[in-house]
């Protein structure tokens, strides 16, 4: 029996690499399946040069390489079904999540927040991202690949977005905003355009589109309906200035009245005040993150302009809202009544706190709301004296 | 895939893994070149697998976890041993049975063996 030497192995290793077969593991099976050819089927007498190069094509019918084709084709089907699964386990979770998320929002119940944040982060970060690999893998042509990728990094983007704003963090406005106007003003249209020329794609590309188009605008009027801000920034310029000239005429006046109905209403008043001031402290330092001394460092116009403008959007309802709140309806009440007493001819000054359903309002509704209740004990003030 | 002197390669498609798991089971530890030899013998040189169809395979099997593999030196060389683990042990055990299944449908569907049983 022949013995291959090493010279001749490293001449072996050295062709398999030169015909294209990177893969490690592969080149060592090729060599060894090669030397022992060599050693069983080699005859003293045969020339080893000469018998090398009628061997090596038993191994393909092109060229060597065929075989590393054929074992990354083996390989990456077994990953390509892996990666379907995923993707449909993956699916499933975040829709699961969202719907959890949804539901538990509504009911008020806690761990909203942990399901919105799961179901997001697997949506975008392992559900989009793997259908990106599946779609480059899928479709035939270039532009499909490209144009749908785009998509799904326009939606991962976007869904970011959410998760920003649902965890408050920085950049979310930014990510949401471009992460729609990419989706309606770029995908939308390159989608349509690419497809629709396409005969068997016509119908299904043009029903997309539509859907797309009605669900990114809808999604893009809900963003822009930001909050206006002039309404709010006129009531507290009237408040202000009420104030300013109530304040004026405040402390000699008060010393005049005598009238103990009168003091009782306004000591009411007073108190009624103060636990409004507190409860905007309250809702304004949660939503803007301000510690009690740096809140009460500024005065309510500054503390307001660091509202985030989101909050337009979001609910204030929690637990020292929901006491202080109560405090306050119930004072108001006191008040009406002391009002009852002292000029029960103005029955017009008599504040319907029915009128205001603070556990629906949103935040700035909320402040608007409280700021139009000291308006009106400001009215007070100034009648009582 | 197959070099085959007699069968047409339509025919062998989708049987390689059966013949490797099954030999592995029967054999225990053995390598590529070894297993091509065996099969011929076996075969009476009726079937021969090619390098090109068998070591595909045998990569997959593994990344599958239906084999495992020992490596030995042989001077500069070195030799991959491949052997079934035990998930390729029972999956060797139901791709055999599944293509003694298919054969024996095979003959009734050609008429070449009467149906026997409650069939």
């Amino acid at each position: 029996m022949v013995r291959v030497s090493d010279e001749q192995v490293d001449f072996i290793l050295r062709e398999i690499e030169a015909h294209g077969v990177t893969i490690e593991d592969l080149q060592r099976n090729l060599l060894d399946h090669m030397c022992c050819i060599i050693e069983n089927e080699m005859s003293e007498t045969d020339n080893f040069d000469q018998f090398f190069q009628r061997l090596l094509p038993r191994f393909f019918s092109d060229n060597l390489r065929e075989i590393q084709e054929e074992t990354e084709l083996l390989l990456t089907f077994k990953h390509f079904y892996a990666m379907k699964k995923t993707v449909n386990i993956s699916g499933l979770l975040a829709a699961g999540f969202t719907l959890m998320g949804s539901v538990l929002k509504a009911l008020h119940m806690s761990g909203a927040g942990a399901s919105f944040v799961l179901g997001i982060i697997i949506f975008s970060l392992i559900f989009l991202p793997l259908m990106i690999a599946l779609k480059f893998r899928d479709e035939g042509s270039k532009t499909d690949k490209l144009v749908l990728s785009f998509g799904f990094l326009v939606g991962i983007v976007t869904s970011l977005g959410f998760l920003f704003r649902l965890m408050q963090w920085p950049g979310a406005g930014i990510m949401m905003l471009s992460g729609l106007v990419a989706f309606i003003f770029v995908y939308v249209p390159i989608y349509f355009f690419s497809r629709v020329r396409r005969a068997d794609l016509r119908f299904n590309t043009t029903v997309n589109s539509v859907l797309m188009m009605a669900c990114g605008g809808l999604l893009f009027a809900m963003y822009n309906l930001g909050y206006s801000t002039k309404a709010e920034e006129s009531s507290q310029q009237a408040y202000r200035l009420l104030n300013e000239e109530v304040d004026k005429m405040d402390q000699p006046v008060i010393a005049s009245v005598n009238h103990q109905d009168v003091i009782a209403l306004q000591k009411q008043v007073i108190k009624l005040n103060r636990e409004i001031i507190d409860l905007k402290s309250i809702i304004i330092r949660s939503s803007t993150r301000l510690t009690k001394s740096e809140y009460s460092g500024m005065t309510e116009d500054q503390a307001y302009g660091k509202l985030p403008k989101e909050e337009a959007m979001s609910r204030i309802m929690n637990e020292p809202v929901k006491s202080k709140w109560g405090n306050i309806c119930k004072l108001i009440n006191q008040v009406n009544g002391r009002l009852a007493v002292a000029y029960p001819a103005q029955k017009d000054l008599v504040f319907e706190i029915s009128s205001i359903d603070l556990e629906s309002n949103t935040t700035k509704i909320a402040l608007q709301n409280l700021t139009l209740i000291q308006m009106h004990l400001r009215l007070l003030k100034l009648i009582a004296s | 895939m197959y070099i085959c002197p007699m069968y047409s390669s339509e025919l062998l498609k989708g049987t390689l893994k059966t013949i490797v798991l099954n030999l592995l089971k029967d054999n225990g530890r053995m390598y590529g070149y070894e297993i091509t030899q065996r099969v011929k013998d076996l075969t009476a040189e009726k079937i021969q697998i090619t390098e090109g169809a068998l070591y595909p395979t045998l990569h997959a099997l593994e990344s599958q976890g239906e084999l495992q593999t020992e490596e030995v030196f042989i001077g500069k060389r070195v030799r991959k041993y491949y052997t079934l683990t035990e998930k390729g042990q029972s999956t060797a055990k139901e791709k055999v049975n599944e293509l003694v299944d298919f054969m024996n449908t095979m003959k009734f569907l050609l008429d070449l063996e009467p149906r026997t049983g409650n069939g």
